[in-house]
């Protein structure tokens, strides 16, 4: 049985951090990477450039294998099936047991695929592979070969293209149909874009902008069916409406990986005190992690770049023997169609949250401030980048608010 | 102090503005929403389209810079010391 003094699951931005901090700290330590995509790391947020063409495929490439080697980095292109952590073995999926000293869980998810396909025949019920819709013109957006197969479709050409899903991925579709000035229609599952987010007056902001490059929006579309043989025809929502289409952009969320994990160590994520430890010698870091946050006061995810880094650093660093909290506020900015959004630190609509805003529908411009036990922990900025030093300066000192209109001078 | 050149390239930024966040004194979004140096909060009349800048910093400041560079999702910021050797990324 192999053994290792760490193992990282996750060959993401949170996994290659930590395995980069575990090396610089421990220039002898036995270090692998468990991941089932055999590439190095590469950016997920510069996929839809690389689909446009605005970014060669090189760039997107962060690491190299070469650089794996010369670190002393080991990678398993396998799936974890299992975790022992009483006996601290990993088993994948090939049946190898690997031991380890301590084991980093980085392991983020998979695009969730509907799993109601309809007549697209060889296709399972459940949890498609992405093989199988590809070939069916169905994509989600999650992966390099996701964002490949995408590229080759789009370059050939594809009619009546629909996206579906409200949220970042779905606006990374609006975005490259644009570019390929094809614009088709967003099939909405509520009444608004990144509604756990925005606000319906701030989503209005970009949604009038996608409606005015061509693009199509329906609302409250729960989709009932994909129609097609072998390749997709139309989608039918429950509504009874159909929508002929020769290309799905998926935006329908991420399923956590972490079955491979007894369940008392689970949540929505992978659970974890504010040092992003999980049990004895295991940690976990990135999208997957339901880290106790000291700023909230309670557990969440975080599902950004900048987070996903920070964390793998300080889990590595934790693994390494410190025992610090993870208390970064972290941000993520993208532009759609021309109209920057900038979210900065908590930004979930919750029981807790309250909501301060403010509109500028002629400048189309949007502050919406969240405030948790009088706390300002996050914000949402639309075309309203100036403020974003103050504002993040604020959420780091957590200083109770006198006065929440404040917020809006 | 020690001085470093720091350059974005815009063709990779997309605006995340992680390196705002990390850093806010040297990186700010201009109008095209590309990240762009500033020298310790000062504006300069340029700055709009000042994608490199040579700055003097402290260790700390240094430190901070690196951690904006590597924090950026698409590797577009490059940071080199006062001999032109390239700190990161490397």
């Amino acid at each position: 049985m192999k053994s290792f003094d760490y193992l990282i699951t996750g060959n993401g931005i949170a996994g290659v951090t930590a395995a980069e901090t575990l090396r610089q700290k421990n220039s002898t330590a036995t270090i692998a990477i468990i991941t089932d995509e055999e590439l190095p790391l590469y950016s997920k947020v510069l996929l839809p450039n690389y689909i446009k063409g605005t970014v060669p495929e090189e760039k997107v490439f962060l690491r190299s294998f070469d650089w794996y080697k010369k670190n002393n980095l080991e990678l398993i292109f396998d799936h974890v099936s299992q975790v022992f952590p009483e006996k601290k073995i990993v088993k994948l999926k090939n049946s190898d047991e690997l031991t380890y000293g301590n084991l980093l869980i980085a392991s983020g998810g998979q695009a969730y695929l509907p799993n109601k396909i309809g007549d697209l025949a060889g296709l399972p019920a459940n949890r498609l592979t992405t093989q199988g819709v590809w070939q069916a013109g169905v994509f989600p957006l999650h992966t390099f070969e996701d964002a490949h197969a995408i590229k080759q479709w789009l370059d050939y050409g594809v009619k009546k293209p629909v996206i579906v899903g409200s949220s970042f991925i779905a606006l990374e579709f609006i975005e490259i149909l644009n570019h390929y000035k094809n614009p088709g229609t967003l099939l909405l599952r509520g009444p608004h874009i990144w509604p756990k987010y925005l606000e319906a007056a701030a989503a209005k902001i970009l949604e009038d902008k996608i409606e005015a490059a061509g693009f199509k929006i329906i609302r409250n579309a729960q989709i009932k069916k994909f129609h097609g043989e072998q390749k997709i025809a139309s989608v039918e929502t429950a509504e009874g409406k159909k929508f002929e289409t020769g290309f799905v952009g998926l935006g329908t969320g991420i399923a956590p990986n972490f079955d491979f994990l007894p369940k008392n160590l689970v949540g929505q994520g992978v659970r974890a005190n504010e040092f992003l430890e999980v049990a004895p010698d295991i940690f976990t870091a990135g999208d997957i992690a339901e880290f106790f946050d000291i700023r909230l006061n309670r557990h969440h995810q975080v599902g950004n770049w900048h987070h996903a880094l920070g964390s793998g650093k300080r889990a590595a660093l934790n693994m390494l023997g410190e025992h610090l909290p993870y208390n970064e506020v972290t941000s993520y900015g993208l532009t759609v169609l021309g109209n920057h959004i900038t979210f900065i630190g908590e930004v979930h609509k919750s029981k807790q949250t309250d909501l301060v805003s403010k509109i500028d529908t002629a400048a189309g411009k949007y502050e919406g401030y969240f405030i948790e036990n009088s706390k300002l922990v996050g914000a949402i900025l639309i075309n309203n980048r100036d403020k974003r030093p103050s504002i993040i300066e604020k959420i780091k000192l957590s200083d109770p608010l006198q006065n929440k209109a404040d917020l809006l001078r | 102090m020690p001085k470093l050149k720091i350059v974005v390239d815009p063709n990779l930024c997309i605006g995340a503005a992680s390196c705002v966040t990390v850093a806010g004194n040297f990186f700010k979004l201009n109008d095209e929403n590309k990240a762009v140096v500033i020298d310790n909060g000062r504006e300069a009349p340029d700055t709009d389209h000042t994608y490199e800048r040579e700055v003097e910093v402290t260790d700390g400041q240094k430190e901070m810079i690196i951690l904006a560079a590597q924090s950026c999702p698409t590797l577009a910021i490059f940071v080199y010391d006062e001999n032109g050797t390239l700190l990161f990324p490397t």
